[in-house]
């Protein structure tokens, strides 16, 4: 009889590639996320300095007609090329450069805003993805530790049947007390999970209609040789029926009890 | 006894304290007013009597213009046939005085037909600085008078503007040692366009060059200068720092034939605050091309700068792309590329060439003249106007110059006034009016500025910010009556006086567009003689001395500006009353060829040609004379001897016919009163003429007190005894060689009955 972490690294092996398929799937799902953060981030700046531009070019503007007022006023004043006019000419120069400045410092914010959301953005992605990659890991975690738990108990079970069958009654009541006690207790668990996952007759159904697998057998009967054959979402969901079977299969219930089940279901 | 006896009629006196009404042509010899005259020459009325003209006194020497004869040119003698009198109204300040600029064109040598000499001038009473020649090649066709050109000057900048070569020429009138040609270069380049950017890639599918106009292209300009940012953000990504593009820019226009040998200058200012320049000369080149399989050569206009910069870039412009390369040449050549931190917004000037199809609006002007702003007074301007061209389509033409820049003319700054068919002959300025005269019409325009936003600027909704802040709305002044005389135009009294070529000179008293007696004709006193005067192109005025002076070769007609009819013309009721009421005189001056006169300083001199003829030759001079008030004696040089020889001037005048009151009796004439000033003791013919202003008897009257004093303080009473009996009616003619100055007439008669 293999051990619980035998089984655990076991399951845990066998389903690494499932578990890094899923993992992959969630990173791409982010990275794609934070390829359009990038993408709004670039046309969003892009967006900024257009909307810069114009002012950039109206200060341009202004310089030119400014040049022009100052010299047609310095005119009909008679100050032509006076040292006034030059001060004004240098004053039109500082004012351009003034605005210039002030309007660089204004599209630096917007830009600094821009990545200083971007950064946010980014951040939110990577904790998200994180957490979805630990979300991950903790439900094939679980899967490994309930499957490794379920095996180990049918092995304790089989062997305290082997046990049972060849060393006495005492040891049988106990066994069967023990072990009908113990089913009694799954099969509620059982039904409730049951009714929690098939809402319906239907349901199942529907289910026992579809392709069902097991390895690379594929059926469309959910019991084959006394073996419980799976849908994929059931392999996918961990499905409640895949316990059933176990239990059918680690011959805690019969296959009648099985079907017994089910028509309680209904 | 009583015997009936005849009454002794009463002496009676009739008495003209002074001779100030000037000539009257226009009514009947008796009909004039008593102290105006039938008929005078060479007096005018001045500090209280009736007195010889100004002097005319030769000065300087002599320039010779022409040579001909055997041993010289053959030329025909010049006359205002193949001579072009320039009028302008240009004063220039030089060394503390002002002179009035002259000017003359004529062909020195029928060897080369087609080369004119301009000579210019500039003269202020007894002196004339005659600056250096210049040689022009006119068009074969064109007659010397019909030659394309005219001068502005601003500040110690004299230039001229040759339309026959579309050139300009310039000339320090500090320094006047020679004129040189403006180059193209030094022609006013303006900055057209601002804001303009990179465009990357020549693939680009807007082909367009983007930005804002501020300016518009120079009429008489050959290029333009355009400013970029080196940088387009548009084109970069901007959160890669090292995205970059390429230096690539489109050019307003296009390289073509017109711009081969024009220079392609770029300026710029890279992020570290070095400045660098390139430049490439256009050149027309050909290359082959293969399409569809058939090479082809076509011709490419193209610009391209041999070695790298400082920068170690260089320039290649070609149609209307400028780029900036590193390295190869042809399909190799890799385009320089800039990134976000070379930018420096505003940081690049391109100068290229555009050569403006419309040249001729300027160069075939033929006056100009300074106006606009409110600083620069009545004879000066921040904006040159241009007008009188002399193409077909563009008589009407006014064109403008930019603020203080007579190098450059804004495409947009120009407008066709009133009828495109008549031509504008002349400009004038009243108050804050640029008045301007049309052959059959006068408008007038004012200066207007208002100022442009940014944003008006950057809409386009203003393109040039030249013509579109400074304008000048014009206003008709009269649709029918215009000026064919430019050179006769003259502010007197702050009104316009003016002549036309049908013998009537007018003064605009108001300039109210929608008042029909705005404008009044002066001269009705001479219009007759006026109307018969050869009043052409070269008929010139000047304001001197308060009166206005019409030149027309030697005659000068001379009208009284501070006359009461002059000055209250518009009050009269009836204009024909005012006109009465406004002395015109008659001088006459030994001159022929009179090509300008100019009045500067409160100083008047005729510019004129004169002849010297002997047996083998003749030659011309170019002559200026000033007048003198306090001379009687006219001068002029023996070019035989070069000597000044004196001349006394002729003068003469015819008083009223007098009926006395009662032109139906007899009257015996006792005594003529004559008081007569000073004049140097040369005699005085008098004659006495009846009413057919026949010549009845003469006398000679000597008034030699104090011969040596000209003062025209002391006076002298001269009486005269005619004896005539039984005359109806009584006028005096008075002649004199020398001076002359009459101060008052008083006549003594009675009448004797007997109605006729």
């Amino acid at each position: 009889m293999a051990s619980y972490d035998t089984y655990y690294e076991q399951i845990k092996k066998q389903t690494a590639a499932d578990r890094q398929a899923a993992k992959d799937k969630s990173n791409k799902i982010f990275e794609n996320q934070k390829a359009v953060a990038n993408e709004q981030y670039t046309t969003q700046l892009k967006d900024t300095t257009s909307a810069y531009d114009e002012q950039y070019r109206l200060a341009r503007i202004q310089k030119a007609v400014n040049e022009r007022q100052i010299a047609e006023n310095m005119a009909n004043m008679g100050l032509t090329d006076s040292g006034l006019n030059r001060t004004q000419i240098t004053a039109n120069q500082l004012s351009y450069g003034n605005r210039i400045g002030k309007i660089d410092t204004e599209k630096q914010k917007a830009a600094d805003a821009l990545a200083l959301a971007l950064r946010g953005n980014i951040t939110t992605i990577e904790n998200n993805r994180i957490s979805a990659e630990a979300a991950i890991d903790d439900k094939y975690d679980k899967y490994a530790s309930d499957a490794a738990t379920d095996m180990y108990k049918a092995d304790v079970a089989a062997a305290s049947r082997s046990y049972s069958s060849g060393g006495g009654k005492a040891s049988r009541s106990y066994s069967s007390g023990g072990g009908k006690k113990s089913i009694s207790a799954s099969l509620s668990d059982i039904k409730s999970a049951i009714k929690s996952t098939v809402k319906s007759k239907d349901d199942f159904n529907k289910i026992k209609a579809t392709t069902m697998r097991r390895g690379n057998v594929v059926t469309k009967q959910r019991i084959v040789d006394g073996k419980i054959y799976r849908t994929y979402d059931e392999y996918k969901s961990d499905a409640v029926l895949n316990t059933l079977g176990k239990y059918a299969e680690a011959g805690l219930i019969t296959w009648d009890e099985m079907d017994t089940y089910y028509t309680l279901l209904n | 006894m009583k015997y009936p006896a005849m009454r002794n009629a009463a002496m009676r006196t009739l008495s003209v304290p002074d001779l100030a009404g000037g000539i009257n042509t226009r009514d009947g010899i008796t009909d004039i007013l008593d102290n105006q005259l039938n008929n005078v020459k060479n007096l005018w009325f001045k500090n209280g009597s009736l007195r010889t003209r100004p002097a005319a006194e030769v000065i300087g020497s002599a320039d010779l213009l022409l040579e001909c004869g055997p041993q010289k040119s053959s030329q025909k003698a010049l006359n205002d046939t193949n001579t072009k009198y320039i009028n302008t109204n240009i004063t220039i300040a030089k060394n503390g005085r002002k002179y009035k600029l002259s000017a003359i064109a004529y062909v020195p040598e029928d060897v080369f037909p087609s080369n004119v000499t301009v000579k210019t001038f500039l003269v202020n009473g007894s002196e004339r600085i005659v600056l250096p020649d210049v040689t022009i090649t006119k068009t074969p066709e064109r007659t010397v008078p019909a030659i394309r050109l005219f001068y502005a000057c601003r500040g110690n900048t004299l230039y001229l503007f040759n339309g026959e070569e579309q050139k300009i020429h310039s000339l320090n009138v500090y320094y006047p040692t020679n004129w040189t040609i403006v180059t193209k270069e030094n022609i006013h380049a303006p900055q057209i366009a601002i804001g303009l950017s990179a465009f990357g890639e020549e693939s680009t599918a807007d082909k367009a060059p983007k930005g804002t106009f501020v300016d518009a292209y120079n009429l008489i300009g050959c290029y333009y200068e355009a400013e970029y940012t080196t940088v387009n953000e548009k084109l970069l990504n901007l959160a890669d720092t090292n995205s970059s593009h390429k230096m690539a820019y489109y050019l307003l226009n296009s390289l073509d034939v017109n711009c081969v040998d024009y220079t392609i200058s770029v300026r710029y200012t890279a992020s570290n605050g070095s400045v660098y320049y390139h430049s490439a000369t256009v050149k027309e080149t050909e290359r082959e091309i293969t399409e569809g399989g058939n090479t082809y050569t076509v011709t490419v206009y193209r610009a391209e700068e041999d070695k790298l910069g400082k920068d170690g870039k260089r320039i290649v412009a070609e149609n209307n792309v400028l780029k900036f390369l590193t390295s190869g040449k042809g399909e190799d050549e890799v385009i320089a590329t800039v990134k976000i931190g070379d930018l420096v917004h505003d940081n690049m000037t391109v100068t290229a060439p555009y050569i403006h199809p419309n040249a001729d609006k300027v160069f075939f002007c033929s006056f100009s003249e300074w106006f606009g702003g409110n600083a620069e007074g009545i004879s000066g301007g921040t904006r040159l106007f241009l007008a009188g061209n002399t193409k077909s389509d563009e008589k009407s033409i006014v064109l403008w110059s930019a603020l203080n820049n007579p190098l450059y003319f804004p495409e947009n700054g120009y407008m066709y006034v009133g009828n495109h068919n008549s031509a504008v002959t002349g400009f004038g300025k009243q108050s804050n009016l640029f008045v301007v005269f049309k052959e059959d019409e006068i408008w007038a325009a004012q200066y207007a500025y208002n100022s442009a936003s940014a944003e008006a600027v950057e809409s386009q909704d203003v393109i040039d910010l030249q013509a579109s802040t400074v304008y000048f709305p014009l206003k008709t002044i009269s649709p029918s009556i215009g000026c064919d005389l430019p050179g006769t135009i003259q502010l007197c009294s702050n009104r316009l006086v003016w002549a036309n070529s049908d013998g009537r000179i007018y003064t605009l008293v108001a300039e109210n567009q929608y008042s029909e007696k705005n404008i009044y004709s002066v001269s009705e006193m001479i219009r007759s003689e006026l109307s018969s005067a050869k009043l052409d192109a070269n008929t010139r005025s000047a304001d001197y001395e308060n009166c206005y002076w019409l030149f027309s070769g030697g005659s000068v007609y001379v009208m009284d500006y501070e006359s009461y009819g002059y000055r209250y013309i518009a009050s009269y009721s009836k204009a024909e009353d005012a006109a009465v009421r406004i002395p015109w005189w008659r001088f006459k001056f030994a001159v022929n060829q009179l090509t300008d006169v100019a009045c500067v300083d409160n100083t008047l001199a005729l510019i004129y040609i004169a002849d010297f003829k002997s047996d083998q030759n003749t030659k011309q001079y170019l002559e200026s004379s000033v007048l003198n008030p306090a001379e009687t004696k006219d001068n002029a040089r023996d070019y035989e001897t070069d000597k000044i020889k004196e001349q006394h001037i002729k003068t003469s005048l015819e008083t009223k016919v007098f009926d006395f009151g009662v032109p139906q009796f007899n009257k015996n004439i006792y005594q003529v009163d004559l008081g007569i000033r000073s004049n140097g003791g040369m005699p005085i013919n008098v004659s006495y003429m009846n009413e057919s202003s026949e010549r009845i008897t003469d006398d000679y009257i000597s008034c030699a007190v104090n011969a040596d004093d000209r003062s025209s303080r002391n006076i002298q009473n001269i009486q005269l005894r005619p004896s005539l009996r039984g005359c109806s009616r009584f006028g005096l003619r008075l002649e004199c060689e020398g001076g002359m100055s009459i101060n008052h007439i008083a006549i003594n008669y009675k009448i004797t009955g007997g109605a006729k």
